[in-house]
Protein backbone atom coordinates (compact mmCIF):
# COMPACT_ATOMS: atom_id res chain seq x y z
CA UNK A 1 0.00 0.00 0.00
CA UNK A 2 1.45 3.47 -0.80
CA UNK A 3 2.03 5.73 1.85
CA UNK A 4 -0.39 8.92 1.82
CA UNK A 5 1.57 12.13 1.44
CA UNK A 6 -0.19 15.49 1.13
CA UNK A 7 2.38 18.21 -0.19
CA UNK A 8 1.68 21.00 2.75
CA UNK A 9 2.48 24.99 1.41
CA UNK A 10 4.06 27.08 4.32
CA UNK A 11 4.11 29.50 1.81
CA UNK A 12 0.31 30.09 1.41
CA UNK A 13 -0.12 29.19 5.15
CA UNK A 14 1.84 32.22 5.81
CA UNK A 15 0.48 34.68 3.45
CA UNK A 16 -3.20 33.81 4.78
CA UNK A 17 -2.03 34.33 8.43
CA UNK A 18 -0.50 37.38 7.67
CA UNK A 19 -3.33 38.70 5.19
CA UNK A 20 -6.29 37.75 8.07
CA UNK A 21 -4.26 39.65 10.35
CA UNK A 22 -3.73 42.90 8.46
CA UNK A 23 -7.18 42.55 6.77
CA UNK A 24 -8.83 42.35 9.95
CA UNK A 25 -6.85 45.25 11.64
CA UNK A 26 -7.33 47.36 8.05
CA UNK A 27 -10.95 46.78 8.94
CA UNK A 28 -10.95 48.61 12.46
CA UNK A 29 -8.72 51.61 11.28
CA UNK A 30 -10.09 52.25 7.83
CA UNK A 31 -14.12 52.25 9.33
CA UNK A 32 -13.20 55.10 11.45
CA UNK A 33 -11.57 57.14 8.62
CA UNK A 34 -13.59 56.44 6.10
CA UNK A 35 -17.23 57.55 5.98
CA UNK A 36 -18.27 54.65 2.78
CA UNK A 37 -16.48 51.24 5.32
CA UNK A 38 -18.34 53.50 8.26
CA UNK A 39 -21.65 53.80 5.97
CA UNK A 40 -21.83 49.92 5.15
CA UNK A 41 -20.95 48.52 8.17
CA UNK A 42 -23.10 50.81 10.44
CA UNK A 43 -26.38 48.79 9.62
CA UNK A 44 -24.86 46.01 11.90
CA UNK A 45 -26.28 45.62 15.16
CA UNK A 46 -23.77 45.70 18.26
CA UNK A 47 -21.68 42.62 19.22
CA UNK A 48 -21.92 41.21 15.51
CA UNK A 49 -19.33 38.97 15.06
CA UNK A 50 -17.56 37.93 11.68
CA UNK A 51 -15.66 35.86 10.71
CA UNK A 52 -12.94 34.91 8.23
CA UNK A 53 -11.37 31.40 7.04
CA UNK A 54 -8.78 31.24 4.81
CA UNK A 55 -9.11 27.71 4.53
CA UNK A 56 -11.66 24.93 6.16
CA UNK A 57 -9.16 23.78 8.39
CA UNK A 58 -7.87 26.78 9.29
CA UNK A 59 -8.10 29.39 11.72
CA UNK A 60 -11.02 31.57 12.20
CA UNK A 61 -10.25 35.62 12.10
CA UNK A 62 -12.85 37.39 13.80
CA UNK A 63 -14.09 40.46 13.88
CA UNK A 64 -16.60 42.20 16.40
CA UNK A 65 -18.59 45.50 16.45
CA UNK A 66 -18.00 47.29 19.17
CA UNK A 67 -19.00 50.88 19.99
CA UNK A 68 -19.63 51.28 16.00
CA UNK A 69 -16.79 50.17 14.71
CA UNK A 70 -15.86 46.16 14.04
CA UNK A 71 -12.62 45.43 16.00
CA UNK A 72 -10.23 42.99 15.23
CA UNK A 73 -9.89 40.16 17.68
CA UNK A 74 -7.67 37.82 16.58
CA UNK A 75 -8.20 34.08 15.88
CA UNK A 76 -7.69 32.92 19.68
CA UNK A 77 -11.48 33.31 20.77
CA UNK A 78 -14.41 30.91 20.74
CA UNK A 79 -17.07 33.75 19.38
CA UNK A 80 -20.25 32.06 17.16
CA UNK A 81 -20.10 34.05 14.23
CA UNK A 82 -23.18 35.80 12.68
CA UNK A 83 -21.59 35.76 9.12
CA UNK A 84 -18.80 33.40 8.49
CA UNK A 85 -17.14 33.33 5.24
CA UNK A 86 -14.97 30.07 4.72
CA UNK A 87 -13.01 30.08 1.53
CA UNK A 88 -13.31 26.33 -0.07
CA UNK A 89 -9.08 25.81 0.06
CA UNK A 90 -6.53 27.54 0.19
CA UNK A 91 -6.22 28.20 -3.54
CA UNK A 92 -9.39 29.98 -3.29
CA UNK A 93 -8.30 32.96 -0.49
CA UNK A 94 -4.83 33.72 -1.58
CA UNK A 95 -5.37 35.06 -4.89
CA UNK A 96 -8.22 36.88 -3.04
CA UNK A 97 -5.65 38.01 -0.28
CA UNK A 98 -2.67 38.86 -2.34
CA UNK A 99 -5.05 41.20 -4.57
CA UNK A 100 -5.27 39.34 -7.87
CA UNK A 101 -8.90 38.38 -7.16
CA UNK A 102 -11.60 40.70 -5.98
CA UNK A 103 -13.71 39.40 -2.85
CA UNK A 104 -17.31 39.60 -5.05
CA UNK A 105 -15.74 37.83 -7.74
CA UNK A 106 -14.86 35.34 -5.69
CA UNK A 107 -18.06 35.53 -4.22
CA UNK A 108 -19.65 34.78 -8.08
CA UNK A 109 -17.08 32.09 -8.32
CA UNK A 110 -18.47 29.77 -5.14
CA UNK A 111 -15.14 30.10 -3.73
CA UNK A 112 -16.59 30.21 -0.12
CA UNK A 113 -19.19 29.34 1.72
CA UNK A 114 -21.05 32.12 3.59
CA UNK A 115 -23.11 30.90 6.72
CA UNK A 116 -25.19 33.27 8.15
CA UNK A 117 -28.02 35.58 6.37
CA UNK A 118 -27.36 35.99 2.81
CA UNK A 119 -29.73 38.92 2.70
CA UNK A 120 -27.99 41.40 4.70
CA UNK A 121 -24.22 40.09 4.22
CA UNK A 122 -23.47 42.63 1.34
CA UNK A 123 -22.35 44.90 2.96
CA UNK A 124 -19.81 43.62 4.42
CA UNK A 125 -18.41 42.54 1.27
CA UNK A 126 -18.71 45.56 -0.03
CA UNK A 127 -16.80 47.06 2.92
CA UNK A 128 -14.00 44.88 2.10
CA UNK A 129 -14.02 45.96 -1.12
CA UNK A 130 -13.63 49.07 0.14
CA UNK A 131 -11.04 48.16 2.56
CA UNK A 132 -9.05 46.69 -0.58
CA UNK A 133 -8.92 49.95 -2.38
CA UNK A 134 -6.77 51.20 0.79
CA UNK A 135 -4.43 48.51 0.98
CA UNK A 136 -3.90 47.88 -2.55
CA UNK A 137 -2.42 50.01 -5.72
CA UNK A 138 -4.48 51.49 -8.32
CA UNK A 139 -3.15 49.33 -11.05
CA UNK A 140 -4.69 46.33 -9.69
CA UNK A 141 -7.13 47.71 -8.29
CA UNK A 142 -8.64 48.66 -11.80
CA UNK A 143 -8.13 44.43 -12.77
CA UNK A 144 -10.69 43.87 -9.44
CA UNK A 145 -13.67 45.92 -9.70
CA UNK A 146 -15.76 47.40 -12.95
CA UNK A 147 -15.75 50.76 -10.65
CA UNK A 148 -12.76 50.96 -8.01
CA UNK A 149 -14.83 51.61 -4.94
CA UNK A 150 -14.13 55.72 -4.01
CA UNK A 151 -12.55 56.15 -0.91
CA UNK A 152 -13.19 58.87 1.30
CA UNK A 153 -10.18 59.44 2.75
CA UNK A 154 -6.27 60.01 2.26
CA UNK A 155 -4.82 56.01 0.99
CA UNK A 156 -1.81 57.03 3.08
CA UNK A 157 -4.20 57.82 6.19
CA UNK A 158 -6.03 54.50 5.99
CA UNK A 159 -2.07 52.96 5.50
CA UNK A 160 -1.04 54.72 8.32
CA UNK A 161 -4.15 53.85 10.60
CA UNK A 162 -3.94 50.30 9.54
CA UNK A 163 -0.16 50.09 10.77
CA UNK A 164 -1.38 51.93 13.91
CA UNK A 165 -3.56 49.23 14.74
CA UNK A 166 -1.55 46.87 14.23
CA UNK A 167 0.74 48.14 16.78
CA UNK A 168 -2.25 48.49 19.19
CA UNK A 169 -3.66 44.77 18.70
CA UNK A 170 0.13 43.19 18.64
CA UNK A 171 -1.07 41.39 21.26
CA UNK A 172 -4.22 40.01 19.55
CA UNK A 173 -3.14 36.92 17.67
CA UNK B 1 -16.97 32.86 -26.97
CA UNK B 2 -15.67 34.03 -23.24
CA UNK B 3 -14.50 30.85 -20.86
CA UNK B 4 -14.76 32.34 -17.18
CA UNK B 5 -11.60 31.46 -15.04
CA UNK B 6 -13.64 29.40 -12.87
CA UNK B 7 -17.41 28.25 -13.20
CA UNK B 8 -19.17 25.68 -11.30
CA UNK B 9 -22.33 24.32 -12.85
CA UNK B 10 -24.51 21.96 -11.48
CA UNK B 11 -28.35 20.29 -13.12
CA UNK B 12 -28.93 16.57 -11.81
CA UNK B 13 -32.19 17.29 -11.86
CA UNK B 14 -33.90 14.61 -14.07
CA UNK B 15 -36.34 15.84 -16.14
CA UNK B 16 -39.88 14.10 -17.77
CA UNK B 17 -41.14 16.39 -19.99
CA UNK B 18 -44.34 15.97 -21.85
CA UNK B 19 -48.07 14.58 -22.26
CA UNK B 20 -48.97 12.57 -18.85
CA UNK B 21 -45.58 13.23 -17.56
CA UNK B 22 -47.50 13.40 -14.34
CA UNK B 23 -48.04 9.48 -15.11
CA UNK B 24 -44.71 8.47 -14.34
CA UNK B 25 -44.40 10.21 -11.12
CA UNK B 26 -44.57 6.92 -9.07
CA UNK B 27 -42.77 5.10 -11.45
CA UNK B 28 -40.03 7.62 -10.59
CA UNK B 29 -40.55 7.00 -6.41
CA UNK B 30 -39.88 3.94 -7.25
CA UNK B 31 -36.54 4.63 -8.54
CA UNK B 32 -35.83 6.92 -5.58
CA UNK B 33 -36.29 4.09 -3.48
CA UNK B 34 -39.64 5.57 -2.23
CA UNK B 35 -43.16 4.44 -1.46
CA UNK B 36 -44.05 6.98 1.05
CA UNK B 37 -44.51 10.76 -0.34
CA UNK B 38 -45.88 13.68 1.06
CA UNK B 39 -47.52 16.03 -1.30
CA UNK B 40 -47.79 19.85 -0.82
CA UNK B 41 -49.84 22.13 -2.88
CA UNK B 42 -51.81 24.82 -2.18
CA UNK B 43 -55.76 26.03 -2.55
CA UNK B 44 -55.54 27.55 -5.71
CA UNK B 45 -54.17 24.44 -7.60
CA UNK B 46 -56.15 22.12 -5.61
CA UNK B 47 -59.48 24.20 -6.56
CA UNK B 48 -58.40 24.06 -10.08
CA UNK B 49 -58.24 20.14 -10.18
CA UNK B 50 -54.10 19.49 -10.52
CA UNK B 51 -53.61 18.48 -7.29
CA UNK B 52 -56.57 15.63 -7.62
CA UNK B 53 -54.68 15.15 -11.63
CA UNK B 54 -51.04 13.67 -9.49
CA UNK B 55 -52.84 11.79 -6.89
CA UNK B 56 -55.15 10.41 -9.72
CA UNK B 57 -51.29 9.34 -11.65
CA UNK B 58 -50.84 6.94 -8.85
CA UNK B 59 -53.57 4.84 -9.76
CA UNK B 60 -52.68 1.33 -10.20
CA UNK B 61 -49.16 1.94 -9.12
CA UNK B 62 -49.13 0.30 -5.62
CA UNK B 63 -48.29 3.36 -3.74
CA UNK B 64 -50.11 5.56 -1.97
CA UNK B 65 -49.20 9.17 -1.02
CA UNK B 66 -49.00 9.25 3.02
CA UNK B 67 -51.21 12.68 2.66
CA UNK B 68 -51.34 15.99 1.00
CA UNK B 69 -50.88 19.45 2.13
CA UNK B 70 -52.98 21.45 0.13
CA UNK B 71 -52.53 24.55 2.24
CA UNK B 72 -49.32 26.34 1.76
CA UNK B 73 -49.61 29.64 1.81
CA UNK B 74 -47.66 32.17 -0.52
CA UNK B 75 -44.16 33.43 0.74
CA UNK B 76 -43.09 29.81 2.08
CA UNK B 77 -43.92 30.58 5.62
CA UNK B 78 -41.89 29.21 7.95
CA UNK B 79 -43.95 27.73 11.08
CA UNK B 80 -45.98 25.93 7.91
CA UNK B 81 -42.96 24.53 7.30
CA UNK B 82 -41.69 23.04 10.50
CA UNK B 83 -45.37 21.54 10.75
CA UNK B 84 -45.25 19.61 7.73
CA UNK B 85 -41.70 18.45 8.32
CA UNK B 86 -43.11 17.10 12.04
CA UNK B 87 -45.67 15.58 10.21
CA UNK B 88 -43.22 13.92 7.70
CA UNK B 89 -41.14 12.67 10.94
CA UNK B 90 -44.38 11.61 13.05
CA UNK B 91 -45.48 9.78 9.66
CA UNK B 92 -42.46 7.95 8.56
CA UNK B 93 -42.27 9.55 5.07
CA UNK B 94 -39.75 8.96 2.82
CA UNK B 95 -40.29 11.68 -0.15
CA UNK B 96 -41.70 14.31 -0.87
CA UNK B 97 -43.75 15.89 -4.17
CA UNK B 98 -44.37 19.68 -4.60
CA UNK B 99 -47.26 20.81 -6.84
CA UNK B 100 -47.20 24.17 -7.37
CA UNK B 101 -45.67 27.72 -8.44
CA UNK B 102 -42.00 28.70 -6.84
CA UNK B 103 -43.80 29.36 -2.76
CA UNK B 104 -45.07 25.72 -2.85
CA UNK B 105 -41.96 24.47 -4.22
CA UNK B 106 -39.61 26.80 -1.99
CA UNK B 107 -41.53 25.29 0.69
CA UNK B 108 -40.37 21.85 -0.23
CA UNK B 109 -37.21 22.58 0.19
CA UNK B 110 -37.34 23.93 3.09
CA UNK B 111 -39.15 20.75 4.42
CA UNK B 112 -36.83 18.64 2.77
CA UNK B 113 -33.41 20.63 5.02
CA UNK B 114 -35.15 19.42 8.41
CA UNK B 115 -36.02 15.93 7.56
CA UNK B 116 -32.79 15.17 5.81
CA UNK B 117 -30.91 16.50 9.15
CA UNK B 118 -30.94 16.37 12.69
CA UNK B 119 -32.00 19.97 13.57
CA UNK B 120 -35.70 21.47 13.26
CA UNK B 121 -34.03 24.82 12.94
CA UNK B 122 -34.08 25.97 9.61
CA UNK B 123 -31.82 29.02 10.77
CA UNK B 124 -29.07 26.60 11.26
CA UNK B 125 -28.86 26.28 7.08
CA UNK B 126 -29.25 29.79 6.16
CA UNK B 127 -26.44 31.13 3.86
CA UNK B 128 -24.42 30.22 0.45
CA UNK B 129 -23.47 26.79 -0.23
CA UNK B 130 -24.30 25.97 3.78
CA UNK B 131 -26.86 22.93 3.34
CA UNK B 132 -24.35 20.06 3.12
CA UNK B 133 -25.10 16.06 1.84
CA UNK B 134 -27.50 14.07 -0.06
CA UNK B 135 -31.32 15.23 0.68
CA UNK B 136 -34.68 13.09 0.94
CA UNK B 137 -35.96 12.38 -2.97
CA UNK B 138 -37.90 15.34 -4.08
CA UNK B 139 -39.89 15.69 -7.06
CA UNK B 140 -41.32 19.02 -8.30
CA UNK B 141 -44.33 19.55 -10.75
CA UNK B 142 -44.47 23.29 -11.35
CA UNK B 143 -47.87 24.83 -12.49
CA UNK B 144 -46.23 28.04 -13.63
CA UNK B 145 -43.56 28.60 -16.42
CA UNK B 146 -41.48 31.30 -15.32
CA UNK B 147 -40.00 30.81 -11.79
CA UNK B 148 -37.78 27.70 -12.84
CA UNK B 149 -37.48 26.83 -8.92
CA UNK B 150 -37.87 23.28 -10.21
CA UNK B 151 -34.38 23.79 -11.16
CA UNK B 152 -32.94 25.76 -9.03
CA UNK B 153 -30.28 25.98 -5.87
CA UNK B 154 -32.40 28.73 -4.60
CA UNK B 155 -35.38 28.87 -1.63
CA UNK B 156 -36.57 31.74 0.08
CA UNK B 157 -38.33 30.95 3.11
CA UNK B 158 -40.52 33.79 5.27
CA UNK B 159 -40.04 34.10 9.09
CA UNK B 160 -43.33 35.68 9.36
CA UNK B 161 -42.98 36.24 13.05
CA UNK B 162 -39.23 37.96 12.82
CA UNK B 163 -40.42 39.61 9.68
CA UNK B 164 -37.44 38.12 7.99
CA UNK B 165 -37.09 35.77 4.39
CA UNK B 166 -34.60 33.63 4.96
CA UNK B 167 -32.36 32.87 1.56
CA UNK B 168 -30.87 29.65 1.25
CA UNK B 169 -28.34 28.43 -1.46
CA UNK B 170 -27.08 24.89 -1.69
CA UNK B 171 -26.47 22.91 -5.11
CA UNK B 172 -28.07 19.73 -2.59
CA UNK B 173 -31.28 21.67 -2.46
CA UNK B 174 -32.13 20.78 -6.60
CA UNK B 175 -35.41 18.33 -6.76
CA UNK B 176 -34.20 15.19 -8.00
CA UNK B 177 -36.92 14.73 -10.63
CA UNK B 178 -38.86 17.92 -12.18
CA UNK B 179 -42.13 17.08 -14.03
CA UNK B 180 -42.97 19.34 -16.96
CA UNK B 181 -46.86 17.91 -18.08
CA UNK B 182 -48.91 20.66 -20.44
CA UNK B 183 -51.96 19.85 -18.15
CA UNK B 184 -50.41 21.20 -15.16
CA UNK B 185 -50.26 24.73 -16.78
CA UNK B 186 -52.56 25.19 -19.04
CA UNK B 187 -55.50 26.59 -16.41
CA UNK B 188 -53.22 29.57 -16.27
CA UNK B 189 -54.64 32.79 -17.18
CA UNK B 190 -53.29 35.14 -19.99
CA UNK B 191 -52.32 38.02 -17.34
CA UNK B 192 -50.50 35.32 -15.24
CA UNK B 193 -48.97 33.16 -18.11
CA UNK B 194 -47.41 36.51 -19.76
CA UNK B 195 -45.75 37.93 -16.04
CA UNK B 196 -44.34 34.16 -15.72
CA UNK B 197 -43.22 33.61 -19.36
CA UNK B 198 -41.23 37.59 -19.19
CA UNK B 199 -39.87 36.00 -15.99
CA UNK B 200 -38.26 33.00 -17.28
CA UNK B 201 -37.32 35.51 -20.18
CA UNK B 202 -35.47 37.63 -17.81
CA UNK B 203 -33.79 34.77 -16.15
CA UNK B 204 -32.44 33.94 -19.79
CA UNK B 205 -30.89 37.23 -20.67
CA UNK B 206 -29.63 37.88 -17.03
CA UNK B 207 -27.88 34.64 -16.97
CA UNK B 208 -26.69 35.49 -20.51
CA UNK B 209 -24.99 38.79 -19.73
CA UNK B 210 -24.05 38.82 -16.26
CA UNK B 211 -20.80 38.23 -15.23
CA UNK B 212 -20.84 35.12 -14.12
CA UNK B 213 -21.85 33.58 -17.43
CA UNK B 214 -20.22 30.62 -18.86
CA UNK B 215 -20.65 28.26 -21.64
CA UNK B 216 -22.83 25.59 -20.13
CA UNK B 217 -25.10 27.76 -18.58
CA UNK B 218 -25.45 30.02 -22.19
CA UNK B 219 -26.36 27.24 -24.03
CA UNK B 220 -29.86 26.97 -21.70
CA UNK B 221 -30.41 30.83 -21.73
CA UNK B 222 -30.15 30.47 -25.37
CA UNK B 223 -32.76 27.91 -26.04
CA UNK B 224 -34.85 29.49 -23.50
CA UNK B 225 -34.81 32.63 -25.27
CA UNK B 226 -35.61 31.27 -28.63
CA UNK B 227 -38.51 28.90 -27.33
CA UNK B 228 -40.03 31.69 -25.48
CA UNK B 229 -39.66 34.24 -28.37
CA UNK B 230 -41.06 31.51 -30.30
CA UNK B 231 -44.06 30.63 -28.15
CA UNK B 232 -44.86 33.46 -25.32
CA UNK B 233 -47.29 35.41 -27.67
CA UNK B 234 -48.86 32.18 -28.34
CA UNK B 235 -49.66 31.17 -25.41
CA UNK B 236 -50.61 34.04 -23.72
CA UNK B 237 -53.65 34.43 -26.66
CA UNK B 238 -54.23 30.88 -26.63
CA UNK B 239 -53.77 28.94 -23.15
CA UNK B 240 -55.11 26.06 -24.27
CA UNK B 241 -52.21 25.50 -27.06
CA UNK B 242 -50.67 22.57 -25.22
CA UNK B 243 -47.53 22.23 -27.34
CA UNK B 244 -46.77 26.03 -26.92
CA UNK B 245 -47.63 25.35 -22.84
CA UNK B 246 -45.03 22.19 -22.79
CA UNK B 247 -42.52 24.38 -24.73
CA UNK B 248 -43.19 27.06 -22.08
CA UNK B 249 -42.64 24.97 -19.58
CA UNK B 250 -39.29 23.82 -20.90
CA UNK B 251 -38.34 27.35 -21.12
CA UNK B 252 -38.61 28.08 -18.03
CA UNK B 253 -36.62 25.30 -16.89
CA UNK B 254 -33.82 25.71 -19.13
CA UNK B 255 -33.99 29.73 -17.68
CA UNK B 256 -34.09 28.43 -14.16
CA UNK B 257 -31.24 25.41 -14.89
CA UNK B 258 -28.92 28.74 -16.64
CA UNK B 259 -29.37 30.95 -13.78
CA UNK B 260 -29.39 28.66 -11.07
CA UNK B 261 -25.85 28.30 -12.16
CA UNK B 262 -25.01 32.05 -13.76
CA UNK B 263 -27.23 33.61 -10.72
CA UNK B 264 -29.45 36.80 -12.42
CA UNK B 265 -28.67 40.85 -11.93
CA UNK B 266 -30.04 44.01 -11.53
CA UNK B 267 -33.50 43.37 -13.13
CA UNK B 268 -33.76 40.81 -10.22
CA UNK B 269 -31.94 42.95 -7.94
CA UNK B 270 -34.57 45.78 -8.04
CA UNK B 271 -37.31 43.51 -8.88
CA UNK B 272 -37.09 41.72 -5.68
CA UNK B 273 -37.29 45.09 -3.60
CA UNK B 274 -40.37 46.41 -5.59
CA UNK B 275 -42.34 42.84 -4.55
CA UNK B 276 -41.32 43.45 -1.53
CA UNK B 277 -42.47 47.11 -0.90
CA UNK B 278 -44.70 47.47 -2.92
CA UNK B 279 -46.19 44.38 -3.26
CA UNK B 280 -46.00 43.84 -7.14
CA UNK B 281 -46.25 40.31 -8.60
CA UNK B 282 -42.63 39.37 -9.28
CA UNK B 283 -43.38 38.64 -12.89
CA UNK B 284 -44.85 41.59 -13.81
CA UNK B 285 -41.75 43.86 -11.76
CA UNK B 286 -39.35 41.91 -13.85
CA UNK B 287 -41.65 42.91 -17.23
CA UNK B 288 -41.41 46.35 -16.19
CA UNK B 289 -38.31 46.56 -15.24
CA UNK B 290 -36.24 44.77 -18.00
CA UNK B 291 -35.86 46.89 -20.89
CA UNK B 292 -34.57 50.04 -18.15
CA UNK B 293 -32.09 47.59 -16.56
CA UNK B 294 -30.92 46.52 -20.49
CA UNK B 295 -30.24 50.09 -21.43
CA UNK B 296 -28.14 50.71 -18.40
CA UNK B 297 -25.90 47.72 -18.92
CA UNK B 298 -26.17 48.34 -22.66
CA UNK B 299 -22.80 49.38 -22.74
CA UNK B 300 -20.58 46.18 -20.44
CA UNK B 301 -23.39 43.75 -22.07
CA UNK B 302 -23.53 44.97 -25.22
CA UNK B 303 -22.14 41.97 -27.07
CA UNK B 304 -24.08 39.66 -24.66
CA UNK B 305 -26.93 41.78 -26.02
CA UNK B 306 -26.20 41.30 -29.64
CA UNK B 307 -26.16 37.81 -29.46
CA UNK B 308 -29.83 37.60 -27.67
CA UNK B 309 -31.31 39.12 -30.50
CA UNK B 310 -30.07 36.39 -33.03
CA UNK B 311 -31.84 34.18 -30.44
CA UNK B 312 -34.78 36.70 -30.78
CA UNK B 313 -35.27 36.86 -34.42
CA UNK B 314 -34.71 35.01 -37.58
CA UNK B 315 -31.09 35.14 -38.93
CA UNK B 316 -32.21 37.27 -41.82
CA UNK B 317 -33.50 39.89 -39.47
CA UNK B 318 -30.46 40.23 -37.97
CA UNK B 319 -27.36 39.19 -40.35
CA UNK B 320 -27.04 43.16 -41.66
CA UNK B 321 -26.52 45.04 -38.04
CA UNK B 322 -23.99 45.63 -36.58
CA UNK B 323 -22.75 44.29 -32.95
CA UNK B 324 -24.19 47.78 -31.56
CA UNK B 325 -27.26 48.03 -33.74
CA UNK B 326 -27.93 44.07 -32.83
CA UNK B 327 -27.91 45.29 -28.98
CA UNK B 328 -29.99 48.32 -29.20
CA UNK B 329 -32.52 46.52 -31.51
CA UNK B 330 -32.44 43.48 -28.73
CA UNK B 331 -33.98 46.39 -26.23
CA UNK B 332 -36.28 47.62 -28.66
CA UNK B 333 -37.61 44.06 -29.28
CA UNK B 334 -38.07 43.88 -25.49
CA UNK B 335 -39.86 46.67 -25.54
CA UNK B 336 -42.42 45.92 -28.52
CA UNK B 337 -43.20 42.51 -26.86
CA UNK B 338 -44.12 44.19 -24.02
CA UNK B 339 -46.33 46.79 -25.42
CA UNK B 340 -47.76 43.66 -27.58
CA UNK B 341 -48.75 41.88 -24.02
CA UNK B 342 -50.13 45.10 -23.08
CA UNK B 343 -52.60 45.12 -25.56
CA UNK B 344 -53.34 41.70 -24.97
CA UNK B 345 -53.52 40.59 -21.94
CA UNK B 346 -53.28 44.51 -20.08
CA UNK B 347 -49.78 42.93 -18.44
CA UNK B 348 -48.54 46.72 -16.72
CA UNK B 349 -45.81 48.19 -18.18
CA UNK B 350 -45.34 51.19 -16.01
CA UNK B 351 -44.66 50.95 -12.18
CA UNK B 352 -47.09 53.28 -11.57
CA UNK B 353 -49.30 51.19 -13.39
CA UNK B 354 -48.77 47.88 -10.81
CA UNK B 355 -49.18 50.11 -7.80
CA UNK B 356 -46.00 51.31 -6.84
CA UNK B 357 -45.92 54.84 -5.41
CA UNK B 358 -42.94 57.10 -5.45
CA UNK B 359 -43.27 57.29 -1.87
CA UNK B 360 -41.31 53.83 -1.97
CA UNK B 361 -38.70 54.74 -3.82
CA UNK B 362 -36.17 54.88 -1.01
CA UNK B 363 -36.98 51.49 0.38
CA UNK B 364 -36.85 49.85 -2.68
CA UNK B 365 -33.18 51.02 -3.26
CA UNK B 366 -32.37 50.69 0.34
CA UNK B 367 -33.37 47.31 -0.40
CA UNK B 368 -32.28 46.29 -3.82
CA UNK B 369 -28.73 47.98 -3.14
CA UNK B 370 -28.38 44.58 -0.71
CA UNK B 371 -29.65 42.15 -2.92
CA UNK B 372 -27.08 39.53 -3.95
CA UNK B 373 -28.59 40.08 -7.28
CA UNK B 374 -26.42 42.94 -7.74
CA UNK B 375 -23.26 41.15 -7.70
CA UNK B 376 -23.25 39.44 -10.84
CA UNK B 377 -24.51 42.44 -12.72
CA UNK B 378 -22.07 43.65 -15.72
CA UNK B 379 -22.28 47.38 -15.21
CA UNK B 380 -21.30 49.17 -12.00
CA UNK B 381 -24.24 49.96 -9.90
CA UNK B 382 -25.04 52.22 -6.99
CA UNK B 383 -28.19 53.58 -5.18
CA UNK B 384 -28.38 56.70 -7.14
CA UNK B 385 -28.85 54.55 -10.58
CA UNK B 386 -31.30 52.40 -8.97
CA UNK B 387 -33.18 55.58 -8.36
CA UNK B 388 -32.83 56.52 -11.86
CA UNK B 389 -34.02 53.38 -12.83
CA UNK B 390 -36.93 53.87 -10.93
CA UNK B 391 -37.83 57.15 -12.10
CA UNK B 392 -37.56 56.25 -15.69
CA UNK B 393 -39.99 52.62 -15.48
CA UNK B 394 -42.29 54.53 -13.27
FE1 LIG C 1 -37.39 35.68 -11.41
Amino acid sequence: MMKIKIYRSFGKRLISKVVLKVLGNAVEATSKVDKNIYHELEGYKEGCVVGLKAYPAGKTMFLIKEDGVFRYKGTKGDYIADYLIVFKSLDDSVPVFLGFKSIEAAYLEHRFVLEGDLMTSLGILRALGCVEAYLFPKFMLKKLFIKVPKIYNLKIVGLVKTVNTLFKNWRVV
Amino acid sequence: MRIPDYFEFHNSVKLLSGFKAISHIPFELKNLNSERPLILTDQTIKKLGLADKVLNAFDGSGIVPVAIFDDIPADAPLNKINEVAKFYRDNNCDSLIAVGGGSVIDSAKGVNILVSSDSDNLMDFVGLDKVSGKLRPFIAVPTTSGTGSEATLVAVITDTERHIKMEFISYNMLPDVAVLDPEMTESLPPHITAATGMDALVHAIEAYSGRQKNPISDVHASAAIKIIAENLIPVVKNGRDKKARLAMANASFMAGAAFSNSMVSLTHAIGHAVGAVSHVPHGVAMSILLPWCMKHNLKMAESSYAEVLTFLKKIEDVVALSEKERAQACINYIEDLLVELNKICKLPVKLGDAGVKKEDFDEIVARAINDGAVVPNPEFVDETIIKEILEKAF
